[in-house]
């Protein structure tokens, strides 16, 4: 069964300004917010499972973009989570830039298949510069989801 | 002998878990990096959208996702064997493609699965290939 990005994408896991400057601790205000949301089971372990990854490998994609994921059953249900930073954070991209625009891709275990295609959606989307443009221009979370399903 | 820098390249899903399976394994003897590379050819494109009647746009983004599926499956099984990969997904020739990229990351031995592509890089790869 296909589905959307912008049907996982809740309005109330967009943050527009993220505050942070390091890479962990974007990660950690991304992951504030949705435990304040409800949609985190354990926070601790959620965190753990993807420092574990970002200690491997980089999730900076290049252009500007970074998407940290995590299979962890500190969730029960996929979560995804978008945030901007106009600094840009370090992600250790390969080309060397700092990432503008994060989405946090975290799933259940059991739930391989659908985290993988969720991975693969919004790369796909990322790569696109006009989407990028605009994404790093809006004014609202309403407009991120709007210019998510507009081009997805 | 040891390779830092592994470069896998993937140009059919089918065929990608396989090769990624050897990548993987060298990669863990050697303590090496693995840059996952995926190139569609413009030229497969047209082809599927010929043969199946469909929209060249449609068929371009079903393919790119399924070729982005295909590079996190590969960084999930290296992952699983704590092995570094950096994903990357191009479209245009590959033979070309796979020279800019040995070039430009430094690659010492490339691993690509038997098939079409593999008898290519026989002969032209600047770097030693390992055909899975």
């Amino acid at each position: 069964m296909d589905f959307k990005i912008s049907e996982l994408l809740a309005r109330e896991a967009i943050i527009l300004q993220l505050t942070s400057k390091e890479k962990m601790s974007v990660i950690q205000e991304l992951a504030e917010h949705l435990v304040s949301k409800n949609l985190i089971v354990n926070k601790d372990e959620f965190l753990a499972a993807i420092a574990k990854r970002e200690n491997l490998e980089s999730t900076g994609i290049g252009n500007g973009i970074a998407i940290p994921h995590a299979r962890t059953n500190a969730v029960k249900n996929l979560v995804l989570a978008f945030g901007r930073s106009e600094a840009g954070v370090d992600f250790s991209s390969i080309d060397g830039r700092p990432s503008h625009l994060i989405f946090m891709i975290v799933s259940p275990e059991e739930k391989k298949s659908d985290y993988i295609k969720t991975l693969a959606k919004i790369s796909r989307l990322m790569r696109r510069e006009e989407v990028r443009s605009l994404l790093r221009s809006a004014r609202q979370p309403d407009e991120i989801m709007d210019i998510i399903k507009a081009n997805e | 002998m040891m390779f830092s820098r592994i470069l896998l390249l993937l140009t059919d899903p089918q065929a990608s878990q396989s090769s990624a399976r050897w990548a993987i394994a060298l990669a863990e003897q050697s303590k090496a990096r693995i840059f996952v590379l995926y190139v569609t050819e413009p030229a497969r494109k047209k082809k599927l959208a010929s043969l199946t009647k469909r929209d060249q746009s449609a068929v371009s983004k079903e393919l790119e996702e399924s070729a982005w599926q295909s590079l996190y499956i590969v960084e999930d099984m290296a992952f699983e064997k704590e092995v570094k990969t950096s994903l990357h997904y191009e479209e245009g020739a590959v033979l070309e493609m796979v020279i800019e990229f040995v070039k430009n990351y430094d690659i010492k031995l490339l691993v690509l699965s038997n098939g079409e592509t593999a008898k290519k890089f026989a002969v032209a790869s600047p770097v030693p290939v390992f055909i899975a």
